[in-house]
C-alpha cells in the first residue's frame, strides 16, 4: 500500500473533522454520547482494517460510514429495548408446587383453626360449623337450630374472633 | 352479617382447609323446631 503524505487519509480526515462527524450523527439521531461511540467505532475500524486506497472525499465517506454505523447501531439498540419491554411485561409465573415452609405454614394454620374451632361453646361451635364449615346459610342455620339471626350472627361472631386471636397469636402467613 | 374488612384473610384460610374440616366437624344434628299449636 502506498502512502503519500501530502493526501489525506480516511483516519487524518476522522481526527481533524471528529467534532464535525459527531455532530452530524448527532444531529440525526439526537444522543450526543451516542454519536461519539459510533465515531469512536468508525476509528477503530479504520485502525484495524486498514486504509482505503484512492478515497476521494474522506470526509464523505467518513460521514457515510458513520451514519451507516449509527443506524445499525440504532436498529440493534431498538431491538434489545424491545426485548427487555417485552420481557418485563411478561406475568410472573407463581410455581404452583407449595415450599417446603408454606406446607408447614398451612399445616399449621389447619391446627390452629382446628384448635380455635374445637375450643368453642357446643352452640357456637354447632353455627360455626354449619354455615363457616358446611356453607349453610344463616337463615338456614338458625332454621335449623331453633335460633333467631342474631343469635346466629352472634355466634358467628365470636367464632370467627376466637379463629382470629389463634391465628393472630401465631403469626401463620400462607 | 356483614363481611368485616380483616375477614378475608380468616375465610381464604376457612376456604383453604374447608375439606379437611369438614371431615373433623360433620354437620351439626338439626334441633327440630317447637311445634306450634
Amino acid at each position: 500500500m502506498s502512502f503519500d503524505p501530502a493526501k489525506p487519509t480516511l483516519l487524518s480526515t476522522l481526527v481533524r473533522h471528529y467534532d464535525e462527524l459527531v455532530d452530524h450523527i448527532r444531529r440525526r439521531f439526537g444522543d450526543r454520547s451516542m454519536a461519539r461511540d459510533v465515531v469512536h467505532d468508525v476509528c477503530v475500524q479504520l485502525l484495524e482494517r486498514g486504509e482505503k486506497e484512492d478515497v476521494r472525499t474522506p470526509l464523505a465517506l467518513l460521514r457515510k460510514i458513520s451514519h451507516d454505523a449509527a443506524v445499525s447501531r440504532y436498529r440493534s439498540d431498538r431491538r434489545r429495548g424491545a426485548w427487555v419491554e417485552a420481557i418485563s411485561e411478561l406475568p410472573e409465573v407463581a410455581c404452583p408446587a407449595a415450599t417446603p415452609m408454606t406446607r408447614y405454614d398451612t399445616a399449621r394454620e389447619f391446627q390452629l383453626l382446628v384448635d380455635a374451632i374445637a375450643g368453642l361453646p357446643p352452640r357456637c361451635q354447632a353455627v360455626f360449623v354449619m354455615h363457616k364449615i358446611h356453607e349453610i346459610p344463616q337463615a338456614e342455620v338458625a332454621a335449623r337450630l331453633g335460633i333467631s339471626i342474631k343469635t346466629v350472627e352472634k355466634h358467628l361472631r365470636l367464632g370467627l374472633a376466637a379463629c382470629r386471636q389463634r391465628l393472630g397469636r401465631d403469626e401463620v402467613h400462607p | 352479617m356483614t363481611k368485616q374488612p380483616e375477614q378475608a384473610p380468616l375465610d381464604e384460610a376457612l376456604g383453604r382447609h374447608r375439606d379437611e374440616l369438614k371431615q373433623l366437624f360433620p354437620m351439626p344434628p338439626s334441633r327440630p323446631a317447637p311445634s306450634k299449636r
